[in-house]
């Protein structure tokens, strides 16, 4: 696979999110948990979203498939605004549009057999023929490493948690899903079984031609998946750009702060080490202007006045910030070229 | 304690374990999850385990300070800490050292706080029992560990109920009852995961910070091999039990030595490769350690592995590249050969 | 806060209501007429329509519920027809509650001052020779009914080691304080009996499972001793549970009390409910299941607001 992201360009976003903003609680103690988050994600591309927890990141994943009501936006799946849809209306296209969590032994379902797991997406979407459903199911879960003679009639408290991770994979994949939104589905797995269940994604997006947005809180697994990667900060973004050239040149000081925060097991490389002081602030009452002003250390008053718009500042790469970080600022990464 | 001068590199040996085994009945059978485990740690130097889940890493460190609860637990060999004997001694001994010469550091702060106690008073609690203090002191100098571990207004966050903080400073607050007696020893168990990266890096540069001024010793456990490299002067690498690779952390990630631990690092995304880079992951899983395979344990999921590898267990030995550098493996990599 | 206690009120206010209206409809579904049983042998059909419309029998439904109601909120309960017949209903309140609640306390005291101790003792080993045997014994108590334990009790604390004074020596608190404590221990022992199963059985469970958590290998940690950890960490998160189970337990006691309270001849208000049953006397019952009610939901209102302060966990609304 090519490392640069030329190619994409041509393509035509198949999500499109646009002012997206979720909000919970009543109207007095109301929470905007997405305060407007726009952006697009293109065909065959894996957008990785990355943020610190509470940032938002899970409620836009659920939001664009519409397990949560937007407040307001929109998203635009494939040229059809998903938000206007009746409950209706949107189960049929959920066919297209599947969802991948964090633990997959309890998104299965434990009174079920495997191959009945897997099989289910295709009843829904009304496959009546039973000859060809096994079929199908079969082919699938060999194609996520587990052999359907063997696994097929056992239930899901038998498998590890790789195993079920790669069981989700197969019942998301047997309905032929154009987009897949994986929210922490690596997380919580050990770094062995972790590197196959991110090998085994990269194989099926390319052999079906996926288009995926991966939600995680790993800068290494976001880095590692995505073409292009989006950081999140308290409901909004701050950034979005390439990968390789978002982590070696970030535009926004979160970002700078979030990669000099994290670990390379290697004790040869330094990091710059700038630590970020306390914690996200509540998004009960979140800070005017830039949301993250409070812990920025180039903070001035047109941070606490102006919310900051994201911009394109180099091809391909937008930032949300009134002061992004010069462009020459050399981070980890960075390999020398002329 | 031997006989040892007290040098101001204080060269000691604090904590000395010796063929631990740590067994536990099972339904299915006994289960070794600690299995004839040697080591020692010199004071004010840091220890990290790392393994994956099931690999005996949690159970060695708190086997090594005496903290399982004894039923269905068999233990054998030898761990000391500063000339105590831990292993097989009564609870009451092992009262004496806990929280005053002995700390540790959870996981979750949320589940290892107790719910239902203001955390001023958990800290105090510790004061209390192991110094003595008055109820009065106790409160004042509980105050003022929050303020030194970084917890502002610590006065009215004493008050608070472990669930009315954010999980960074609820961190904090364990680790100023982690620290409030003084102890020399700490074992971290996973004392960052589950944090934010940014919370983390606050976390281990406090656990830094606080090390450093009390000259402490500390066994750090932890799944990710980024928090080891730059947190610790010494790494063991657990895998079924087993140290399988011990090595100065320099020495470690410059010359692996073990195909185990390659492959834990080949499988680490890093945030300074590019993006798309090929993990190299170890296929299969884990042995079931009721009935683990004779021979290596690592043998099935290995890809050097040979005859030899399934038949006969290789021990821990020191290489001929550095003597402290100590692998369990027939076919060692990157040069490494197992001293006569 | 304000809007919590406010809220919480306003729901008590229409809780009481609809008991109100229920059971003034219920109650007149009671077979036997209170008129006939009011007036007994001197019953002819002009003394009862006199009754009837002395007492506004005559009257619609909704006529009576509104002049009961109206009179009950301004603080005339009226008087009792058929069971002390022309005594104010108040002052045969006022008489008979306080030995009952006083025993239905007593009863969760002693309830709790053995259960407690017992789960704290059983769980440092779950299903060990002490906790099976512990819980054979509660098991065997809770199956012995509220009729046999207390005359089995009298028999044995008053009649053979004669420790407790027997049936027949009511006196009421202001005349002897200790004298009345000593008569309700036998009836509030008899009754704690069948709510001592219930809460050892709930804080048992409740601290074995919170024996599995990190904070009690964390007090371990810290140096504590067994008893400290139990007592000072496991016991106050184990107890939401319990107190729920001892909120619900008090108003279930009511019967029991009833069988005490006629065995051993102490003029409690159970008493009174039961008569008032009986001789279809409408204004006493009426205001006895208020009160019962009144009671009953205190209690849930007390409990709910206690449960956030035994565990800040738990959110008030």
């Amino acid at each position: 696979m090519p490392l640069s992201n030329k190619g994409l360009e041509m393509n035509t976003p198949l999500l499109s999110v646009k002012n997206l903003v979720v909000t919970y609680g009543s109207k007095k103690n109301a929470v905007q948990a997405v305060a407007g988050v726009s952006f697009d994600v293109m065909e065959g591309e894996t957008l990785g979203l990355v943020g610190e927890s509470g940032c938002g990141k899970s409620t836009t994943g659920r939001a664009i498939l519409q397990l949560e009501r937007a407040s307001s936006g929109s998203v635009l799946f494939d040229g059809e605004e998903l938000t206007s849809l009746s409950p209706g209306e949107m189960r049929t296209r959920r066919r297209k549009l599947q969802m991948l969590f964090q633990d997959p032994i309890s998104s299965l379902n434990p009174r079920r057999k495997i191959k009945n797991i897997v099989a289910e997406p295709l009843i829904i979407w009304g496959e009546s023929d039973e000859a060809k459903r096994d079929a199908l199911v079969g082919e699938m879960l060999l194609e996520v490493g587990i052999d359907p003679a063997l696994a097929g009639d056992r239930y899901p408290r038998e498998f590890s948690g790789g195993q079920c991770q790669r069981i989700s994979i197969a019942r998301s994949l047997v309905a032929n899903p154009r987009l897949l939104v994986c929210d922490e589905m690596v997380s919580a797995l050990d770094v062995s079984v972790q590197a196959q269940i991110i090998n085994l994604l990269t194989e099926l997006k390319k052999k079906y031609n996926l288009t995926l947005l991966f939600i995680a809180h790993d800068l290494a697994v976001v880095k590692n998946v995505s073409d292009r990667v989006a950081v999140m900060y308290l409901g909004r973004l701050c950034e979005l750009g390439p990968s390789d050239d978002l982590y070696a040149h970030p535009l926004h000081p979160y970002t700078e702060a979030l990669l000099s925060a994290a670990v390379v097991p290697d004790p040869e490389v330094q990091l710059s080490h700038t630590t970020l002081e306390g914690e996200p602030p509540s998004p009960i009452n979140p800070p005017s202007g830039c949301r993250f002003r409070t812990r920025c250390p180039n903070a001035e008053t047109r941070c606490a006045e102006e919310v900051p718009e994201l911009r394109e500042v180099r091809p391909g790469h937008q930032v949300a910030c009134h002061f992004p970080l010069s462009t020459t600022h050399v981070a980890i990464g960075e390999s020398p070229n002329a | 304690m031997t006989n040892v001068t007290d040098s101001p590199t204080q060269a000691d040996n604090i904590v000395v374990v010796e063929n631990l085994s740590t067994t536990f009945s099972t339904p299915r059978g006994s289960l070794t999850a600690v299995n004839n485990v040697s080591l020692t740690i010199k004071r004010g130097m840091s220890l990290g385990i790392v393994g994956e889940s099931g690999s005996g890493k949690t159970v060695l460190s708190r086997s090594i300070i005496g903290l399982l609860p004894p039923s269905n637990m068999n233990q054998t060999g030898s761990a000391t800490i500063n000339g105590n004997q831990i292993i097989g001694v009564a609870h009451k001994e092992l009262l004496k050292l806990w929280g005053s010469e002995v700390a540790m550091i959870f996981q979750d702060p949320m589940t290892a706080l107790t719910p239902t106690r203001r955390v001023g008073d958990q800290i105090a609690e510790s004061l209390r029992i192991n110094l003595k203090m008055s109820k009065k002191d106790a409160k004042a100098k509980a105050i003022d560990l929050l303020r030194q571990v970084g917890i502002p207004s610590p006065e009215r966050r004493a008050r608070a109920y472990p669930n009315q903080l954010s999980g960074g400073m609820r961190q904090r607050v364990m680790i100023a009852i982690a620290i409030a007696c003084g102890p020399e020893f700490l074992v971290a168990d996973e004392p960052t995961t589950g944090l934010d990266v940014t919370v983390q890096a606050q976390v281990l540069d406090l656990i830094t910070e606080l090390r450093r001024e009390a000259n402490l010793t500390m066994i750090l456990v932890t799944h990710d091999l980024g928090v080891v490299a730059t947190r610790t002067d010494n790494v063991a690498v657990m895998y079924a039990g087993r140290i399988v690779e011990q090595a100065p952390t320099r020495e470690l990630f410059a010359r692996v030595a073990m195909p185990y631990t390659k492959g834990l690092l080949d499988s680490t995304p890093r945030i300074d490769a590019p993006s798309h880079t090929r993990l190299s992951s170890i296929e299969g899983r884990p042995p079931d350690l009721v009935n683990p395979p004779s021979g290596c344990a690592f043998a099935p999921r290995c890809s050097f592995a040979q005859d030899r590898c399934r038949t006969e267990a290789p021990s821990l030995v020191a290489s001929t590249l550095n003597p402290n550098h100590l692998f369990a493996c027939h076919y060692p990599l990157n040069g490494h050969a197992a001293q006569q | 806060m304000a809007r919590y206690i406010l809220r919480r009120l306003i729901a008590f206010c229409l809780i009481m209501l609809t008991i109100s209206l229920l059971s003034f409809w219920l109650m007149r579904l009671l077979p036997g007429d209170p008129i006939v049983k009011h007036l007994g042998t001197s019953y002819t059909a002009e003394n009862a329509k006199a009754f009837a419309a002395q007492v506004g029998l005559d009257k619609g439904f909704f006529a009576q519920y509104f002049t009961w109601l109206g009179d009950t909120l301004t603080g005339n309960l009226g008087y009792s027809w058929n069971v002390s017949p022309n005594t104010p209903i108040s002052e045969i309140l006022s008489k008979t509650l306080p030995p009952t609640i006083e025993i239905a306390l007593l009863s969760q005291v002693i309830a709790l001052a053995i259960s407690v101790p017992a789960s704290v003792a059983v769980v440092r080993r779950p299903n060990g020779k002490l906790d099976r045997g512990v819980n054979v014994v509660m098991l065997s108590a809770y199956s012995i009914p509220t009729l046999i334990a207390v005359p089995v009790l009298t028999l044995f604390l008053c009649v053979r080691y004669n420790v407790l004074p027997g049936p027949s020596s009511w006196v009421s608190f202001n005349e002897d304080p200790i004298l009345n404590l000593r008569v309700c221990l036998l009836p509030a022992m008899a009754i704690s009996i069948a709510s001592l199963a219930g809460h050892f059985r709930f804080l048992r469970n409740d601290m074995i499972i919170n024996l599995q958590e990190d904070f009690v290998v964390m007090a371990r940690s810290k140096g504590l001793t067994n008893r400290r950890i139990l007592w000072r960490h496991v016991l106050r998160p184990s107890s939401v549970t319990l107190l729920t189970s001892v909120g619900l337990t008090i108003g279930g006691l009511i019967v029991g009390i009833f069988v005490a309270e006629v065995y051993l001849s102490i003029p409690g208000f159970s008493t009174q409910v039961i008569a008032a049953v009986d001789t279809s006397d409408y204004g006493l019952l009426q205001a006895c299941i208020m009160t019962i009610a009144f009671i009953v939901i205190s209690i849930q209102l007390i409990v709910n607001f206690l449960l956030p302060i035994i565990d800040p966990r738990i959110a008030r609304d």
